[in-house]
């Protein structure tokens, strides 16, 4: 290969070769590219033997972590996230404290992408880098390894002066399953509950979370029992629905109020029989009215 | 066809932050799609199919500089006319220069971010209009070179031209083929130059002026890049000297060492101390 003459054509070969399944020949070929001339053919090379799994290149991608070009060091970082050893683990440790803040981020990417355990503590100190880009990385990275049972980094991070950091933490923290991740964005709306972005992120249907919010309505005051409701209503599933209609026979008046708010702007016909008891028998006005304006509408 | 590579949260926000760091032109999180569709023909142009490659390319490859010039080309909306917001061209001939050339001085006006050409060449053809032309230094630049070789060539065609008052056909623009061609006089008055408004060594290098014209350029950039390059500029202005920025910008919410002065209908903001 590295005879070829144009070095985009020997880098596009090598790019190409990582997409199939592994292959003797193939793997000698670019095992062989990892000491080309260019360093785009080494990169393709690195991803491509990395992608394949090709423990027999260990070492030599190892050596290209001092390559002269920085694209070869990142590649072989890549390349190292995939195979196994005590080799490929000491030196992404080691390069997830490089000074090049892009070596660094290479290295936290494919310590997300090991899928180690012991990467989980070095990617939960990135989380407090000063670069965003790297807070994110690390995010993205512990993502990768799950955050287990603790949210607290994930909860700090919802807080993030970066808005890119912000948007990522919100993001997985709504898509956690489970008790742990609902609490912890009810406890982060109480405290915000203007913040609409929480209430995009209340608002996945995850299984579980409308009986969550539903419990949290019994006892919020406004404006939170508002955005709980609104959550509910964002959720467009079955249990989000009988969530919303057993608000509207909750003991508190403020869950009640929301519910009737939300449930009369929706104008589902399956509703209207309960909103109509509402609107003649709950023993709040204000509920009363807003129950009613369904039929006025 | 256009292809669009995916770009992720995370090479947004290392793709982007080297652009901001070598151009000064922010992108925010919502500008992500965005920053895709412009960068994306350029990295497959390059030959690669993923834009964190690209990043890999623009940060670390022997061509870099060169590559980089190229994206700025195609980041850069080079979206202008003629006399788009002439009234200000019209003040700064009458305020600050031709004060000037009567007091004896040749003046100097630099058209900072002049994309291909059009304001540069509007505002000499106003100085031309009171036979001010060869009596003031005219100097425009821009950080895209594609551009400054379109404004070279002094050749448009199309929406250019959609705001020309009457008589500028035939006494500075000629009808060529389906365009116009600007009159050689006033190409040859304008010294083109290629410059980032964020490299301050080359910004003073080009002197000082009485007149600078930056406008509709700020808008690509963050408050922080922003009150550097209006501080680079005002270093740049000669005592009571103006600066010009579009009518959609302002300065007003930044300490600068400038005073906003409005003179028939048009703000501009005056360096009143040395």
């Amino acid at each position: 290969m590295s005879g070829h003459a144009s070095a985009r054509a020997r880098a596009t070969a090598c790019r190409t070769l990582g997409q199939f399944p592994t292959h003797p020949e193939i793997n000698v070929r670019l095992r062989e590219a990892l000491s080309d001339v260019d360093p785009w053919v080494r990169y393709y090379a690195c991803q491509a033997l990395g992608r394949i799994r090709d423990e027999f290149s260990t070492s030599a991608i190892v050596a290209l972590l001092r390559d002269n070009s920085g694209q070869v060091q990142v590649a072989a970082l890549e390349a190292l996230a995939r195979l196994s050893g005590p080799e490929p683990l000491q030196a992404l440790t080691l390069a997830s404290a490089s000074e090049d803040p892009d070596i660094q981020r290479a290295a936290l990417v494919a310590l997300g992408i090991s899928k180690r355990h012991e990467a989980r503590p070095i990617l939960q100190r990135a989380l407090g880098a000063g670069e965003p880009a790297t807070r994110l990385v690390a995010l993205s990275a512990l993502a990768e390894l799950g955050f287990s049972d603790d949210l607290r980094p994930l909860i700090g991070l919802t807080r993030d002066p970066d808005a890119a950091v912000r948007i990522a933490a919100l993001g997985f923290l709504s898509s956690e399953v489970g008790q742990a991740a609902s609490s912890a964005l009810l406890d982060l709306l109480d405290h915000e509950p203007t913040r609409d972005d929480l209430v995009v992120a209340l608002a996945r249907p995850i299984a579980g979370r409308a009986d969550t919010i539903l419990a949290a309505l019994q006892s919020a005051m406004e404006p939170l029992a508002v955005a709980l409701v609104a959550a509910l209503s964002r959720m467009n599933s079955v249990e989000a629905a009988r969530a919303l209609e057993s608000a509207l026979l909750s003991p508190n008046d403020a869950s009640r109020r929301a519910a009737a708010a939300a449930l009369s702007a929706r104008g589902e016909l399956a509703e209207k029989p309960l909103l109509e008891r509402a609107a003649l028998t709950d023993r709040d006005p204000e509920v009363r009215r807003l129950a009613a304006a369904v039929f006025t509408q | 066809m256009n292809a669009t590579l995916p770009l992720s949260p995370q090479v947004f926000a290392i793709l982007s932050g080297l652009i901001e760091e070598r151009t000064g032109i922010r992108y925010s999180e919502a500008d992500r799609e965005l920053l895709a569709e412009r960068v994306s023909p350029r990295a497959i142009e390059r030959g690669f199919d993923s834009l964190l490659d690209y990043y890999y390319c623009l940060r670390y490859d022997a061509d870099a500089g060169a590559e980089l010039a190229l994206l700025v080309d195609s980041l850069v909306v080079n979206e202008t006319y003629f006399f788009r917001e002439a009234d200000a061209l019209r003040v700064v001939r009458d305020l600050v220069l031709a004060p000037q050339i009567e007091a004896g001085r040749r003046p100097r006006l630099w058209s900072a971010a002049c994309s291909t050409g059009e304001e540069p060449l509007t505002q000499a053809m106003l100085l031309d209009a009171e036979g001010l032309l060869t009596r003031t230094e005219l100097v425009a630049s821009d950080i895209s070179a594609r551009a400054l070789e379109r404004a070279r060539r002094g050749f448009y065609r199309g929406r250019a031209l959609r705001a020309l008052p009457d008589g500028v056909i035939g006494r500075w623009l000629f009808p060529e083929d389906d365009g116009v061609r600007a009159a050689s006089r006033l190409l040859q008055a304008v010294d083109y130059r290629r410059v980032n408004l964020l490299d301050c060594a080359a910004v003073e290098a080009l002197g000082t002026f009485d007149v600078i014209l930056c406008r509709n350029a700020l808008i690509y950039f963050g408050d922080e890049r922003i009150k550097r390059v209006v501080a680079t500029l005002s270093a740049r202005l000669a005592p009571n000297g103006c600066l010009v920025i579009g009518v959609a910008e302002s300065l007003l919410r930044f300490d600068t060492a400038l005073a906003c002065q409005e003179h028939r209908g048009v703000f501009v903001y005056r360096k009143t101390e040395p």
